[in-house]
């Protein structure tokens, strides 16, 4: 015979302890998991949350969601800014080339692009890469950026590498969720509020042109530029992906872009392909231009060439 | 010798006749008053290309040294010297100038001074064939022997510009030859870099 020894009202109570306890401390371990979510803002309003695609947006949505924008750069930056839309005109098809024999390595077109552009202050971005390029090679690899000394050095040359705007974009081809693609006129840009930043077109760039905006950018009122494109120089959200869009802001309207006005030689040639009495027409024509990286198929519109 | 320089001169100037009837086209509407000291020059004709070309505000005159009241350059135009009292026959080279002339740099091969200056009027330039131009056309004069440049600036690809591609929209306004290029030592002049790229990783948080 044996005898079952009753549970002693102590273990009981032990285990009713323990239970307890740990269930508190997975609690605990649940809500600290949980808590930076808590202390996050709202990355987004609702009213950007639900906003649609931009090619499927009609004008007055357009115009609403810029009004809308304007007043979160005004609350989040305290400038007074306008958002606005240029489509691609007819019969204009940009073409960028540049003259790497004149050109000495200032680096100032890559800061008109940070200012223009309104990038990031602290980290310095700017969508304009300058590399510093032995005499004789053209190795990309071994391209220097962040040269600090007098320019042009000797037995150096000097090559600004931006979006080179391809006709057959790897990173339009990557983006998941279609926000980059090419528009009429050559230029391939980003809705950056449909841009879910994974990152696989910057990736996919053999360019090394596109940036990832890893925080908010920070950027003081005075500094901001006030005229803004949707799809151009617009105060980037945090997470999403930029890229030089050519100054759709500013070329779509006729002017230069930033770039060609603070490059002191004019080693920077820009225009429509399509008018045959372009200045940019001319050095097709007249210069041995090349691309970089043509074996990749990506034909890009941005030109390079030397003098001699 | 001279007569070789004269004769290499007049040939460039032939070549560049005529090969560059874009860029002489150019040149042609740079039409200013003479001794214009600044503005823009403006292009009248429709060319090609048509745009307003940047004058020197110090054309016609030379930095005495001295500042005034606000720290502005005291420019001595050449012919209040030239024009009367100074009757001076023009110096060889650099080197024999006198007074506040001493240390212009010149670093521009072998020209001499007369090679461009007018004999006559010192705010006034020649052509290699005795044409006399203003200043403010200086660009005429460079052409003759740097035709390459000319070429490429009469089509837009050399010299820095601001304003519009589309010239239906807007003007542009270019640089002259002289705007990047000391005319007596027009190798252009190296420069600090601006805006260094910062590394996420290699230059700290940021």
């Amino acid at each position: 015979m044996t005898a079952t020894t009753p549970a002693l009202p102590e273990d009981s109570a032990r285990r009713g302890l323990l239970k307890a306890g740990v269930a508190l401390l997975g609690a605990g371990a649940f809500a600290r998991a949980l808590s930076p979510l808590l202390d996050a803002k709202p990355i987004t309003s609702l009213a950007g949350f639900l906003q649609g695609h931009y090619k499927e947006l009609t004008t007055i949505e357009k115009k609403a969601m810029f009004k809308r924008l304007e007043a979160e750069t005004k609350k989040d930056y305290g400038a007074d800014v306008t958002i606005g839309d240029w489509p691609a005109e007819p019969g204009v098809q940009f073409a960028y080339a540049l003259n790497l024999s004149i050109c000495i390595g200032c680096r100032k077109c890559s800061e008109a692009c940070h200012e223009e552009n309104n990038h990031d202050r602290p980290s310095g971005n700017s969508y304009i890469r300058v590399l510093e390029m032995e005499q004789g090679s053209m190795d990309l690899e071994r391209g220097n950026t962040t040269y600090d000394h007098a320019v042009p050095a000797p037995g150096k040359y000097y090559m600004p590498v931006q979006c080179q705007q391809c006709e057959n974009a790897p990173c339009v081809k990557v983006c998941p969720v279609e926000a980059t693609w090419q528009e009429q006129d050559g230029i391939v840009v980003v809705d950056y509020n449909w841009c879910i930043g994974c990152r696989y077109c910057e990736a996919a760039c053999p360019y090394h042109a596109r940036r990832f905006n890893w925080k908010k950018p920070e950027i003081a009122a005075a500094e901001i530029n006030p005229n803004q494109g949707y799809l151009s120089n617009r105060i980037r959200p945090q997470g999403v992906v930029e890229k030089c869009h050519f100054c759709l802001h500013r070329t779509r309207q006729g002017r230069l872009p930033a770039c060609l006005e603070a490059c002191p030689t004019g080693a920077r040639v820009f225009g429509n392909v399509l008018d045959q009495d372009s200045e940019i027409r001319w050095v097709l024509n007249n210069k041995r231009v090349f691309v970089l990286k043509e074996e990749l198929g990506t034909r890009p519109r941005f030109f390079y060439f030397f003098d001699k | 010798m001279a007569r070789l320089a004269k004769h290499t001169l007049g040939k460039v100037a032939a070549m560049l006749g005529a090969a560059g009837a874009a860029s002489v086209a150019v040149w042609a509407v740079l039409a200013a008053p003479p001794n214009t000291p600044q503005g823009n020059v403006k292009s009248t004709k429709a060319v090609k290309f048509s745009t307003e070309v940047h004058i020197r505000a110090d054309f016609g005159a030379l930095d005495t040294g001295k500042r005034g009241p606000k720290g502005e350059p005291i420019l001595a135009r050449c012919n209040s010297c030239h024009a009367e009292h100074v009757k001076a026959p023009y110096a060889r080279s650099v080197t024999d100038l006198k007074d506040f002339h001493v240390g212009k740099a010149f670093a521009h091969g072998t020209v001499a001074c007369a090679a461009c200056h007018d004999l006559q009027d010192r705010e006034r330039l020649h052509l290699a064939d005795g044409t006399v131009i203003p200043l403010a056309e200086v660009q005429q004069l460079c052409g003759q022997c740097h035709g390459l440049q000319a070429r490429d600036y009469a089509h837009g690809a050399h010299g820095g510009m601001n304003g519009y591609w589309d010239l239906s929209r807007g003007p542009r306004v270019r640089n002259g030859c002289v705007d990047c290029h000391n005319p007596h030592a027009p190798k252009f002049q190296s420069y600090a870099p601006v805006l260094k790229p910062r590394d996420r990783f290699l230059d700290g948080p940021h």
